[in-house]
């Protein structure tokens, strides 16, 4: 589904990501997780093609094709959802329209015929109900006023209309109250599916309570530092990030001193 | 240095027509002495304030013939559908559609006929405003001179145009009539005028239109700019306004082309409590300069005033927008704001914004805030990591940007301006 060998990204000529492994095969759930500023994002972005994050080296496979040579709108049309970590406002354009648009985008690449309004509204509706969302919020323009909530959410229900196949979830958890973070985790778990992926970028473990991952990272510095199963969460959630720093004194000799 | 002469001098031909019209005396005497002015004091320079950003050697430059009642084409307009009152000035000369005495089921109360003939009836009202509020700016000495025809609008006090007035001016070749349309609301009346200025084709021309409006107490009226012009095309238009307690003016102007653009509104909330609500957007491509220029007067208390000017310039075009609110002594709790956005699309297309706030009174609230840029990275990439493509983001995102105009505008015209805004940025993605 994915494969990630020795990724270096760099954003704005600085060395973010020094080299990043990653396998994920279809049906799994990875959980990647690491202190503020150690490159989750910058990978997420990555993946997703966002203009400024340079890969200078390494290469990444997506389902048989080359990611790092496809423009993003392509990388979307294959299967390659990211929810944002801040979910982008886009005043005057109504959030049922941009949501079609993308379908349809997906649908025409995929063969597929292009949903007609009564059908789009149909699935789009189902979707809301459960998320918990009002209807009326496909009629606002994108994000705009949305609450921090809602933003999430919606991130969620473009997801699951979207169906993708691999789905990067860059921090939905933050900013959600238990019962709003139930309600994204039941709906990434509507997703799980043998033929998918899922990428879940986190800072804390919560998350993973209510979606259970089958690998575990831990992101430092631009580098995957540990690798394990659910047990290592679990063990960050307890100790933190800091027993890492005598470990990473060890496994990166030559890392300049941190700040 | 311009030469003012030059141009001033080339109108002794049309003065003469005007002057020798059937007319009252007093409006040829008027006629003449608003030339004599225009002549005198020529046309504006850079020097002048007011028109710092907007050269005129185009239009001192501009090989332009005075324009002989020829065939002018004319155009189909989407605005057709959406009302049965239609009058069109085709170079300066009205041909109603149909007839203007014999438009279908216009309201009791509702006067509709040539300025020229309420002034020569000597129509109480007509005689009172007509005049009141045009000014003596060059292009309203120019325009008082040498108007050739136009609208007289007069409203009944509590009537209701049921429908909008579609007003459609047309320009041939060369130099065309100016036209001067006059509208008086009675008190508590309310209508919509479509004013629609476009180019016959693709030669290049000079229009000129002055709008007076008086609105009585608590009258509405909703004013819909709309002007297509050509690349070569020179149009200049005064809209000045006079707003009676409690009345609301909502006007919009959609501004697409033109070698030169200069519109010219003036307000004044002359009435307690009146309120305006001013929306524009300019499209730009090409050369073409667009400046819009906009002097709110609060000159009573309780007044109220709205302003969002917008562009999406590409190419080399370029857009001025010039919004002065005065708040004269003693208009209190007057709550004026003006907003001012530029997209540019391009390195080479141009914003220039001028706010210039003028407050004279205590306890009132005046904001302005201005923005010019590109459109917004984050926001193309999301659209675009959703798999819309970058032309289809980038069209999306600025139809968006440009829409907003069209808010508070009567929900049963949204629909036609919408799509008019649509075809208009079609045509400049396609290109």
């Amino acid at each position: 589904m994915l494969y990630i060998k020795n990724l270096h990204v760099a954003v704005e000529g600085k060395p973010i990501l020094h080299g990043i492994d990653l396998y994920l095969r279809g049906g799994e759930v990875h959980a990647i997780m690491g202190p503020n500023g150690s490159g989750k994002s910058t990978l997420a972005l990555a993946l997703a093609g966002r203009e400024g994050y340079d890969v200078t080296e390494g290469s990444v496979n997506f389902m048989g094709l080359n990611l790092l040579t496809m423009a993003p709108e392509q990388r979307a049309r294959e299967g390659l959802f990211l929810a944002f970590q801040y979910p982008v406002e886009v005043p005057g354009v109504a959030n049922v329209q941009f949501l079609k648009s993308a379908l349809n985008a997906r649908r025409v690449h995929q063969g597929l015929p292009e949903l007609d309004a009564m059908d789009f509204l149909a699935l789009v509706k189902e979707q809301l109900l459960q998320l918990g969302l009002d209807e009326s919020l496909l009629y606002r323009s994108v994000n705009e006023g949305f609450s921090g909530g809602e933003k999430k959410r919606n991130e969620i229900l473009q997801m699951l209309i979207l169906a993708p196949a691999l789905a990067i979830l860059d921090e939905t958890d933050s900013g959600l109250d238990i019962d709003a973070l139930k309600i994204v985790a039941a709906g990434v778990n509507r997703l799980r599916d043998p033929q998918r992926a899922i990428l879940l970028i986190t800072h804390y473990q919560r998350l993973l309570d209510y979606i259970r991952p089958d690998h575990v990272h831990v992101l430092d510095h631009g580098r995957i530092v540990r690798s394990g199963g659910p047990e290592l969460a679990q063990k960050l959630e307890a100790q933190g990030y800091g027993w890492l720093d005598d470990d990473l004194q060890q496994t990166i000799p030559g890392e300049e001193t941190r700040p | 240095m311009s030469t003012p002469i030059s141009f001033t001098h080339r109108f002794d031909a049309d003065f003469a027509r005007v002057a020798a019209l059937p007319q009252p005396a007093w409006l040829s005497a008027r006629r003449r002495q608003s030339y004599a002015r225009f002549q005198h004091q020529g046309l504006p320079s850079a020097c002048d304030e007011d028109w710092k950003y907007t050269s005129l050697a185009a239009l001192e430059r501009a090989p332009l013939a005075a324009q002989e009642m020829g065939e002018v084409r004319i155009p189909a307009s989407g605005f057709d559908a959406l009302t049965p009152w239609r009058v069109v000035f085709a170079a300066g000369r009205s041909l109603p559609a149909p007839p203007l005495d014999t438009l279908a089921d216009v309201p009791a109360g509702v006067t509709l006929m040539p300025l020229a003939q309420a002034l020569a009836e000597s129509r109480p009202a007509a005689m009172q405003y007509f005049g009141s509020l045009s000014g003596e700016e060059a292009f309203a000495e120019f325009n008082s001179a040498l108007w050739g025809d136009g609208l007289y609008l007069e409203l009944a006090p509590n009537v209701t145009l049921t429908q909008p007035l579609y007003l459609q001016q047309v320009a041939g070749a060369g130099i065309t009539t100016p036209l001067r349309h006059l509208l008086v609301l009675g008190e508590n009346s309310q209508a919509t005028l479509i004013q629609h200025s476009l180019s016959g084709d693709g030669a290049a021309h000079f229009s000129n239109s002055v709008n007076e409006c008086v609105l009585g107490r608590a009258a509405r009226l909703t004013h819909i700019e709309v002007q297509e012009q050509n690349p070569q095309a020179l149009l200049f238009t005064r809209n000045l306004a006079q707003l009676g307690a409690d009345s609301r003016y909502a006007h919009l102007a959609l501004s697409a082309g033109g070698a030169l653009t200069r519109n010219d509104l003036t307000l004044r909330l002359g009435g307690q409590g009146a309120e305006c609500r001013l929306h524009g957007l300019t499209l730009g491509g090409g050369r073409s300069h667009t400046d819009q220029h906009i002097f709110v007067d609060h000159a009573l208390p309780g007044g109220t005033s709205r302003q969002l000017y917008k562009s999406v310039l590409w190419e080399r075009a370029r857009c001025v927008f010039n919004g002065r609110v005065r708040v004269a002594p003693g208009a209190t709790k007057t709550d004026a704001r003006q907003a001012n956005r530029n997209l540019l699309l391009s390195q080479d297309a141009e914003a220039d914004s001028k706010p210039q706030l003028e407050i004279f009174a205590d306890d009132v609230k005046c904001s302005h805030g201005s923005a010019t840029g590109g459109l917004d990275d984050a926001q193309l990439f999301y659209l675009r990591a959703r798999g819309l493509d970058q032309a289809e983001a980038r069209a999306l995102l600025v139809e968006a940007f440009a829409a907003e105009v069209l808010n508070g505008i009567d929900a049963s015209l949204r629909p036609i301006l919408a799509s008019w805004l649509h075809a208009k940025l079609e045509t400049h993605h396609a290109a």
